[in-house]
């Protein structure tokens, strides 16, 4: 498998050597979901490891954003199977899914990528308040990924005052900061321009790689498709790998 | 769950960033009345009605003897020790004695008949009716004991009398007895007595020539009006048991009473009504900015539920951020509430009640918390409640 790698604008292709070692991270198995008598899914199947990127794409109202829900346990399929790190997710409990997804997944969005009213360590800090980790811990967390997104200098600013890029770098931190094994995605760099796009998906792409953590992206843009390991396309109801 | 630590670090900045000047305001305004009125308006009204209850006579008893009406009976009056039993009564603010009848007697003053009504009174006639001295003095305690022959002058009889002020140091005859004017007695309550001369009580008895001069009226003051029927449905027993009585009329006025009540009540009314008026408007505030808040927020409520919150921690941080918005609208209530306390204490002369100021504060807050969950609950039960997916897709 080809690995596909850019940092800034260069642009270098990569093999991959060790992919039968990789950990499983999530495995959906012909999940249906239907809103009345229309069929958004018609029996998805989809596999995530550690240190891999997916993107999900196909055009608009396809279930794009149906899917990533349900891969997120934030909205349950009609039918399939769907197991996590070992464990069957669809048995758990409302309770027990908000604990896995808190412990295991991070999320973002396209709009809404920060708290308004916030600053960026208070947004980067939410997650790990949930988790009830302490403060002072928190912080020091906190100020390390902000000091990878390049925000330290900007940890008491209010966060509805930073640029679109800068606003994406927050919610990829929040997202990190409970140390997840999956982040979901949906159109991160929807309201990015090239320059920032680029510099975001290689963002993803060293965390991918340095920290084994599996990436599900949504996507209109083949730009950022390119990035990933494996492209999702979801026509009819159903996932083909592209 | 969320730590309430960590709760009240998150809503207190958020609502001190956003701050909601006009539910705050609406809050405070209610509040501050609350407080206001609750810890002078009882000193206030006091006073109103005091005043109010004076202007109608509401407040003041007289109590005569009526055995004139019987032929043959002896004459009766009130003794000291009636008096100071009536004056160490807890409803009894004054108790004075008078005259029942007036002795008038005819001057000619530059070819011109003055008519003057003599009445005696003991010291306390003057607190009884609030009147004060326009000029000189008002009669005391050592003309009624040394039964002097001094008088006090309605302003108006001094004007028929004397052509010049000043009408003190001045000699009027009355039965061939020459007594020195020591005052000019004035007060809203003088009325028709304007026209008076008043004589202690003593030298009245010793020299008046008319019948019945002795004290049988008495004049009582109570504090406020709702002391005054309870003490008039224990007169008789109060004073049989001090003195053989057979015949009283007692006087009050019933009607003004009733009126004045009234006017109480409705004041008491309006007052309620502006406090409930600002307090449901603050309410109404804090629901309708919740759920303003809420529909702002749909997709960060998402967003904090995809993340592993739960819905006990957004409920929590809606109804914390209705209660805090509240809780700032009690606490400038309570600041604007003492300091119109202080102005109207130091406009008035009353003492600042710091004691009962300080016993208002947890209620205030009370009520103001309580103002903030009834507007709170259900916009935050609402956002506690959203479909996750939903919330995450609402534009």
């Amino acid at each position: 498998m080809s690995r596909l790698r850019r940092t800034g604008m260069t642009v270098r292709y990569m093999t991959a050597s060790a992919d039968t070692a990789v950990e499983e991270l999530l495995t959906a198995a012909d999940i249906v979901k239907n809103y009345g008598s229309y069929q958004a899914l018609r029996g998805v199947s989809l596999t995530l490891h550690a240190g891999r990127m997916a993107a999900v794409m196909g055009p608009s109202g396809c279930g794009k954003s149906t899917l990533l829900l349900i891969l997120g346990l934030l909205q349950k399929p009609d039918a399939g199977t769907y197991t996590g790190l070992g464990r069957d997710l669809l048995s758990l409990d409302a309770r027990e899914q908000a604990l896995f997804r808190r412990r295991f997944f991070g999320f973002i969005l396209q709009s809404c990528a920060v708290f308004s009213y916030s600053t960026v360590e208070e947004n980067v800090e939410f997650p790990l308040m949930y988790s009830g980790v302490p403060r002072r811990e928190r912080l020091a967390r906190v100020m390390d990924l902000l000091e990878s997104v390049n925000l330290a200098g900007k940890a008491q600013a209010r966060s509805n005052l930073l640029s679109g890029g800068e606003q994406q770098r927050v919610a990829i931190a929040r997202a990190l900061i409970g140390n997840p094994r999956v982040l979901l995605a949906d159109e991160p760099t929807g309201q990015l321009d090239g320059e920032n796009t680029q510099k975001l998906m290689a963002h993803f792409r060293r965390v991918c790689d340095d920290l084994a953590v599996g990436i599900i992206i949504v996507t209109h843009d083949p730009q950022v498709a390119d990035y990933c390991d494996t492209v999702y396309q979801l026509r009819d109801g159903r996932a083909i790998v592209a | 769950m969320l730590k309430t630590s960590d709760l009240l670090r998150i809503v207190v900045k958020r609502q001190l960033r956003q701050l909601k000047l006009g539910v705050i305001l609406s809050i405070s305004l209610g509040i501050a009345m609350f407080i206001g009125v609750d810890v002078v308006g009882k000193d206030l009204e006091n006073r109103i009605v005091s005043d109010v209850a004076l202007i109608g006579n509401v407040t003041i008893l007289t109590v005569t003897m009526e055995e004139h009406l019987y032929p043959n009976t002896p004459p009766h009056f009130f003794t000291d020790k009636t008096v100071t039993m009536f004056k160490n009564l807890p409803g009894v603010m004054y108790a004075g004695l008078s005259m029942r009848f007036v002795e008038v007697i005819r001057t000619q003053v530059q070819d011109k008949n003055v008519y003057i009504r003599i009445r005696g009174v003991d010291p306390f006639f003057w607190k009884v009716y609030e009147l004060n001295a326009y000029q000189g003095r008002l009669l005391n305690e050592i003309d009624e004991k040394q039964r002097s022959r001094v008088c006090v002058l309605g302003i108006d009889l001094a004007r028929n009398l004397f052509q010049n002020e000043p009408y003190v140091g001045k000699t009027l005859t009355i039965f061939n007895d020459n007594y020195t004017v020591v005052g000019i007695a004035g007060g809203l309550m003088m009325r028709s007595r304007t026209l008076d001369c008043f004589i202690p009580l003593t030298a009245a008895s010793d020299r008046l020539i008319a019948p019945n001069t002795y004290p049988n009226m008495l004049l009582l003051r109570m504090r406020s009006i709702d002391d005054v029927e309870p003490i008039i449905k224990k007169m008789p027993e109060l004073i049989l048991s001090q003195q053989n009585t057979p015949y009283l009329k007692i006087e009050y006025a019933k009607d003004e009473i009733t009126t004045v009540r009234t006017i109480i009540r409705r004041v008491h009314v309006l007052l309620l009504l502006g406090i409930a008026a600002s307090l449901g408007l603050g309410a109404f505030g804090i629901w309708q900015s919740s759920f303003a808040s809420v529909r702002e927020r749909t997709r960060e409520i998402g967003l904090q539920l995809a993340m592993g919150a739960e819905q006990g921690d957004i409920m929590r941080q809606f109804l914390g951020e209705a209660l805090c918005n509240a809780l700032l609208g009690g606490l400038a209530g309570i600041l604007f509430g003492i300091i119109t306390i202080l102005a109207v204490c130091m406009a008035m002369g009353m003492p600042v009640a710091w004691l009962s100021i300080i016993l208002h504060i947890p209620i205030c807050l009370a009520a103001a918390s309580l103002v903030g969950a009834l507007g709170g609950t259900w916009p935050a039960v609402q956002a506690g409640r959203m479909d996750v997916a939903s919330a995450l897709r609402f534009e």
